[in-house]
């Protein structure tokens, strides 16, 4: 079946199955920054953003996406550069495979919560797993991006 | 879970019909659950464009909870009772609470459920599009779902209510959760036993958490033993009812 997407911010027509998740949308599409992790909707890696809620694109029909603002690193270069500066300033870059869903999830924490701290931070993020960093780092980087104090 | 087709209804109307029409049609509520099963339909039903499904509603006395609301929206509603928020929170993280609808959580009957129990103790009704109204602890007891469609879900408004989940960490299934709730009369609700949740009966003689819980069955699984859950299950009920009665 074919439905219209809006993907960083562009319109585009796509084929798929009635079935597909967006994760398999967007990759067939060539939008590789949004990785394939447990695909069991376990982990966060493949976080991306639909009308600027984070959701989980493994569990996520693509034909529910129709209507909708999807947001991927891609569409938000500026702003991810800026987030993977202080991520690697803390030393949090290391594997980098989770870093696209940790990256998607800060860029709409920033957007949903008005005064974020330490401890909304820590609750926000907790279903992005990372197996490299131990979060430590992140939340330092986080926190310096957000300029928290 | 894989799927031929998938619909997109309108209405509940038309929802129904696509629901009863159809030997192997099935309704998607956040489809989290149902994506991880290995099986196939020939139809799936997505609510999700039935605006009436999505909203929050606050009467005098109760609050009515569209079946597709999610549990994002729940744990930021703070006008709900505390105990409905709590229960939330650590549930797999905001990515997958943006998707897991209150509804399919309930139709689910998952044994592992914190809503699940948080809804039970606040004395919950929940409304079909066909068949009558039905206590959530009824809806629960039943041996088999007929072919139907959850609309909402009505919560009383409670004097005091409060979860507890004990969980091996933050976003993990509970290895034992309770909620106490407190309305008209106490309730108690006790899940992931790991066993489907269930309320406890004849409270009024029972002064102590051991007591209260002394009939309850626990089990032992991959998460930890019967002995074990039972041993925090006591200690969080303590908890919860030293701080219900600082509440009064």
């Amino acid at each position: 079946m074919e439905i219209t997407l809006n993907i960083n911010h562009s319109m585009h027509h796509v084929l798929i199955r009635p079935d597909e998740f967006l994760l398999d949308t967007l990759r067939n599409m060539g939008i590789k920054s949004v990785k394939k992790g447990c695909d069991t909707s376990s982990c966060g890696i493949c976080a991306v953003s639909v009308d600027n809620k984070l959701v989980r694109s493994c569990a996520y029909y693509s034909i529910r996406a129709e209507g909708k603002e999807i947001l991927t690193v891609e569409g938000i270069r500026e702003e991810a550069s800026l987030i993977a500066e202080f991520l690697t300033g803390e030393g949090v870059e290391q594997c980098g495979y989770c870093s696209p869903g940790l990256v998607m999830a800060i860029y709409t924490m920033k957007h949903e919560l008005d005064e974020p701290d330490i401890e909304s931070i820590k609750h926000y993020l907790a279903g992005n797993l990372c197996r490299c960093s131990g979060y430590e780092g992140q939340h330092r980087a986080i926190m310096k991006y957000l300029e928290v104090k | 879970m894989n799927f031929k087709k998938i619909v997109r209804p309108l209405s509940l109307d038309e929802a129904y019909h696509d629901v009863i029409g159809q030997e192997k049609g099935i309704v998607i509520g956040g489809g989290v659950f149902l994506r991880l099963q290995k099986r196939s339909a020939d139809l799936g039903i997505d609510l999700s464009c039935i605006e009436s499904l999505r909203m929050i509603q606050e009467r005098e006395n109760d609050f009515v909870i569209g079946s597709m609301v999610t549990l994002r929206e729940l744990e930021k509603n703070i006008q709900l009772p505390r105990s409905v928020c709590q229960s939330v929170r650590q549930i797999g993280g905001v990515s997958l609470r943006n998707l897991v609808t209150i509804g399919g959580s309930i139709w689910g009957r998952y044994p592992f459920s914190d809503i699940i129990t948080a809804l039970l103790s606040l004395n919950s009704k929940l409304q079909f599009f066909n068949s009558e109204d039905m206590a959530l602890s009824d809806f629960l007891a039943k041996d088999k779902l007929e072919k139907d469609i959850l609309i909402s879900i009505t919560i009383p408004k409670a004097e005091y209510s409060a979860f507890r989940a004990y969980k091996l960490n933050y976003t993990d299934f509970s290895m034992v959760n309770l909620s106490v709730s407190s309305t008209d009369e106490i309730r108690i609700a006790v899940g992931a036993r790991p066993g489907r949740a269930l309320l406890l009966q004849d409270i009024s003689n029972a002064h102590t958490a051991e007591e209260l819980l002394a009939d309850v069955e626990f089990g032992t699984d991959l998460r930890g033993s019967g002995i074990y859950r039972r041993k925090m299950a006591e200690v969080m009920l303590s908890d919860l009812l030293e701080e219900g009665l600082l509440w009064k």
